[in-house]
């Protein structure tokens, strides 16, 4: 049994509390138009070009058995949909240019990197945390590192959007939960990630009353789920269940040069201004929820 | 900060670095024609008398702590006599204490000292400052008086004890001057001005019959041998040590007794950090730097540690340093912290969060590591334990030594040497030992074999030039100011460089420890394993810079296993080239002169100037490109982020290298956030606890950023906090990474 890695990330903070090693799994449910990692949506490896430190060499493009790579007028872009994965490319080039995004590894090969860090994480009350893409998709995978991760605090970074079942499950295994809230309406959630909020909104109640640590996160983007009515919703509901404290993370572009990369074009939204941003998380404390920006 | 230091602090930043203490000049060559018939040794002290009778003495505005050397602009006909008078009398010194066995890079001093062969000195150590406060210079001019009446010595005993006297009453009537220049100052002073004035006078007068009485006298005492120590004697990088540990106990009793606040003391060691920075230049290498010998000075403090009952030596004093040089912001001293697993958190915690800051210090050294590798050299555990560093890295025991003594032992070239019969790949010329030619190494153990012969080889040269060195200046210096300084030598009634210290070491600095781990992993795959070449025919391809071979150049370099990536086959190859070095050292034990030989991992700057001396290497490097730096892995290389980086290093034999260190960049960003310097502290107590050694976090600026920029492949580890987590600078987009620029305070 191996799981579909695409990103090891050692040295991470902000994923939940300490230093910690994030496990980025490949593939997702939910088609955000936001999203920054756009490398974690297909569950399918996919090949990368970091434009910058290609020399152009063409050797890619060579070996490659589909003709996915096109080198013309100095630039190289990517016929994506004809890639099959076989990782040619990614062997030939010598410049760090060329990745396959998407790689399996045992649970064993995971957790020798995971442990590999074990005293950062002593030091600094952190451990691991599942992320991705969504990590519930991989939850075997997941479980059988857990069990190779005696004293290791264990976190996932979840959607929420998973089979009732197989979350409460999951909950066991967990210390503690970071989990998203995009929006409180059903058919804009809808319209925006693709899927609807129902699912989502009960896993997060599952969530609140197993008791177990948990960190919410509202991704906040311009137009789309930060007006006030979607606001108030979802602080009445924070408050609801007790929960006083939102991570919020204001909408950036720093994900959109990855679509280029993956021969993908990104969608915008406008950016916050300084006053922008803070009107919105002043919204947040009038509700009578703390925001931290991350 | 008050305002007198406010004050001090802009005075001491207005001091031109075009000045010159040009009448040290005038005073030395004075000496010389008076004495130059005297021997060595009495020439010497009587040259240092002569300077501290007739340097200018003078009180400046507002200071607490007093004692400079008088500089001025020079007209240009001094300037030109001064030129003359350089190149003349300068000696040179530095062959005889910094030098490369292989004689492959030029190390040399600059030609703006005025350091004539008969008053010389190279700095670089550490005094016993406890005991020069307690006893004071006219104290130890008595010890010296009663060794003498104690009998039993040779004439040259006899005579180092003579000069002791003088020199130490020299430093008397030194200080007197300045007791006198105070109390004559007083009588045409009113108020608070004639106050501070009386009390300088006091304080002057009771340095000159005796040692320190209080926190203030101890540091005023501390300073007016810094100052004689520099700009006299003129040299650089003498260490306050264990600043904390000697000035407690003045600290304490005055606290006690009333006579003092915790305010006052940070003001008055506030004064004595600027006073530090008075003599060693403005600028950081400035394009024309200040022509004074201490310029540039590295002033190390060390604080903290554990006895040897692993009980924490923090104290308020401790405190009260991290907080003056947080508050000042200036250039010198450099904090180091000796950490332990004992350590005051609360210091620990606050020390960390001042290096994450920016502040560029303080450092860290591993007590769990630095003292067994003393031990393991041949320290005494009684000495080991009482540990200081100064200048670059390098291990000093107060009061127990001479100055320094290196020797820079460049990796790849060993490597080069091991793979061409000795022969220099660049030049065909035979430098090292003649070990088999490479058609005869059938294996990674022949090869790893014909290293350690060209280690042995470079040994050997060093403990050569090191006894002829330890002769020359036995005989050019039987006598020295910091010798009446170190702890045994009066009593042993003879010179630092000759039998009074007891613990001299050489260090011996590898350098490129990376880039020949990564080497010979290459070599093992592509000659041993995948069989591409014969290890004849790849000698041949680095001999030809790669030619021909650009893809698997760029191959080896970007897709092989490097050094600091927590891989561990290349990690073990890093650990046993640096345990063959040890073993090497520790069969040499030591030179006939008495010096042990400290192994160490370290390069300063020297792996730029070696690299372009270095053929082509294994691990994809071009000819005369630079070579790893320090403990470091090959810069570019670390794919993995800091933990990683720092499990790797961690592996290395650090219990066995008293000397050496590594700089670690890191972007501030990555540590902001309420309690986010937490994250450096995790970083360093997991190295320090995984067998480290030492760190100095650099925060890095818009240079490194712009650079990055322009050159991606160079900066592939830089890791920077973006929104809510780290991320490698090169995988953001030119937008994002110019905003990341904009945004970068420093």
């Amino acid at each position: 049994m191996t799981g579909r890695i695409f990103d090891i990330q050692r040295f991470s903070i902000g994923n939940g509390p300490g230093v910690r090693t994030t496990v980025f799994l490949k593939g997702c449910p939910l088609r955000c138009k936001w999203c920054h990692n756009p490398e974690a949506l297909s569950p399918e490896p996919q090949i990368k070009i970091n434009g910058r430190l290609c020399r152009k060499c063409g050797l890619c493009g060579r070996v490659c058995p589909q003709g996915v790579h096109v080198l013309k007028d100095g630039i190289h872009t990517l016929h994506t949909e004809r890639c099959i994965g076989c990782g040619k490319c990614e062997n030939a080039c010598c410049y760090g240019c060329v990745s396959l995004i998407g790689s399996d590894r045992t649970p064993e090969e995971t957790a020798d990197i995971v442990l590999a860090d074990r005293i950062y994480y002593e030091k600094s009350g952190g451990g691991v945390t599942f992320s991705g893409g969504e990590p519930m998709l991989q939850y075997e995978f997941i479980e059988a590192v857990a069990g190779m991760l005696k004293g290791v605090s264990i976190y996932i970074d979840t959607c929420g959007y998973c089979d009732e079942k197989i979350f409460f499950t999951m909950l066991h295994h967990m210390d503690g939960v970071l989990f998203d809230l995009k929006h409180m309406d059903n058919e804009k959630h809808k319209i925006l990630t693709g899927v609807g909020n129902e699912k989502i909104l009960a896993n997060f109640a599952a969530a609140v009353s197993s008791g177990i640590p948990l960190q919410v996160r509202y991704p906040m983007i311009p137009g789309a789920n930060d007006d006030d009515e979607n606001i108030s919703r979802m602080c009445a509901l924070l408050l609801e269940y007790g929960i006083t404290h939102l991570e919020v993370s204001p909408y950036h572009d720093f994900g959109t040069q990855k679509y280029r990369e993956l021969g993908q074009e990104p969608h915008f939204f406008p950016a916050y201004t300084q006053s922008g941003q803070e009107d919105r998380l002043k919204r947040i404390e009038r509700m009578g929820i703390i925001p931290t920006v991350i | 900060m008050t305002d007198r230091v406010r004050f001090l602090k802009q005075q001491m930043e207005s001091i031109s670095d075009q000045n010159v203490f040009f009448e040290r000049v005038k005073l030395l060559l004075e000496a010389e024609e008076k004495y130059r018939n005297a021997d060595n040794g009495k020439k010497y002290v009587m040259c240092f008398r002569h300077m501290l009778d007739g340097m200018t003495v003078a009180i400046r505005e507002q200071e607490l702590i007093v004692g400079m050397a008088r500089e001025e602009l020079l007209s240009e006909q001094q300037e030109e006599e001064f030129a003359r008078q350089c190149a003349r009398y300068n000696f040179k010194v530095t062959e005889l204490f910094t030098f490369d066995p292989l004689k492959i890079i030029e190390i040399t001093d600059s030609d703006e000292r005025f350091a004539p062969a008969w008053f010389n000195s190279y700095g670089h150590c550490i005094p016993d400052w406890e005991h020069v406060l307690e006893t004071g210079f006219y104290g130890i001019g008595q010890e010296a008086e009663r060794r003498m009446a104690a009998g039993n010595l040779t004439e040259e005993q006899i005579e180092f004890l003579e000069n002791s006297i003088i020199a130490a009453n020299s430093m008397s009537s030194f200080i007197a001057r300045y007791a006198a220049c105070a109390e004559q100052e007083s009588r045409t002073a009113t108020g608070q001005e004639k106050a501070r004035l009386e009390e300088i006078a006091e304080i002057c007068r009771n340095l000159s019959r005796g040692g320190a009485s209080t926190f203030r006298e101890a540091l005023q005492l501390v300073w007016f041998c810094m100052l004689v120590l520099q700009t006299v004697c003129g040299a650089r990088d003498y260490a306050y040590g264990r600043l904390d540990q000697y000035l407690y106990p003045y600290y304490r009793k005055d606290i006690r007794e009333g006579r003092l606040t915790c305010e006052k003391a940070l003001e008055l060691l506030e004064c004595l950090f600027i006073k530090t920075n008075e003599v060693i230049g403005y600028s950081w290498e400035a394009y024309k730097s200040k022509r004074v010998l201490s310029v540039n000075s590295l002033q190390y403090v060390i604080l903290a540690g554990m006895d040897e009952h692993g009980n924490d030596m923090t104290n308020d004093v401790s405190w009260l340093t991290i907080e003056a040089v947080n508050e000042l912001k200036v250039k010198q001293p450099t904090v180091n912290i000796r950490y332990h697993k004992n350590i005051d958190r609360a210091f620990f915690d606050r020390a960390v969060e001042i290096t994450a800051s920016g502040l560029g210090y303080p450092s860290y050294f591993n007590d769990h590591v630095v003292i067994p590798a003393l031990i393991n050299s041949g320290v005494s555990r009684e000495i080991a334990y009482d540990y200081g560093y100064y200048g670059c890295n390098n291990s000093f025991l107060p009061g127990h030594e001479d100055e320094l003594r290196e020797a820079w032992h460049c990796g790849p070239k060993y490597l080069e040497y091991a793979m061409n019969s000795g022969a220099c790949m660049i030049t065909g010329r035979v430098q090292g030992a003649v070990t088999a030619s490479p058609c005869k190494l059938k294996n990674m153990e022949d090869l790893f074999d014909a290293l350690r012969l060209q280690m042995r080889d470079g040994i050997r040269k060093t403990v050569a030039h090191v006894e002829r060195s330890d002769q020359y200046w036995m005989e050019l210096k039987p006598f020295s100011f910091e010798s009446i300084l170190m702890t045994d030598c009066i009593d042993r009634a003879s010179s630092m460089n000759d039998k009074g210290s007891l613990q001299k070491h050489i260090n011996n600095h590898f350098v490129g420890l990376a880039t020949v781990a990564n080497s010979l992993y290459a070599v093992n795959r592509l000659v041993f394993e995948e069989k591409r070449f014969t290890l004849t025919e790849f000698v041949e391809l680095l001999k030809s810079n790669w030619e021909g071979e650009e893809y698997l150049r760029n191959y080896v370099k970007e897709r092989f296993p490097k050094f600091g990536n927590d891989d561990s086959e290349v990690d073990e190859i890093a650990c046993r080239v640096a345990r063959i070095f040890v073993e090497e050292l520790k069969k040499a034990a030591h030179t006939d002169t008495g010096r042990k030989l400290y192994p160490s991992i370290y390069s300063l700057w020297h792996h730029r100037e070696f690299g372009k001396k270095c053929a082509a290497s294994a691990d994809g490097r071009f000819m005369g490109e630079e070579i790893s730096e320090s403990q470091s892995p090959v810069y570019g290389t670390e794919a993995n982020g800091p933990t990683a980086m720092f499990n790797s290093v961690a592996k290395l034999p650090f219990d066995q290298t008293p000397s050496g260190g590594i700089n670690v960049k890191f972007q501030p960003r990555l540590f902001q956030g309420e309690k986010g310097y937490r994250n450096l502290g995790t970083l360093l107590e997991g190295y320090f606890d995984k067998g480290g050694m030492h760190a100095q976090v650099n925060v890095i600026g818009r240079e490194t950023l712009e650079d990055a920029v322009e050159h991606p492949e160079k900066h592939k580890n830089l890791l920077v906090r973006v929104v809510g987590y780290s991320a490698y600078f090169v995988s953001l987009s030119p937008e994002q990474q110019r905003e990341m620029i904009d945004r970068t305070e420093l």
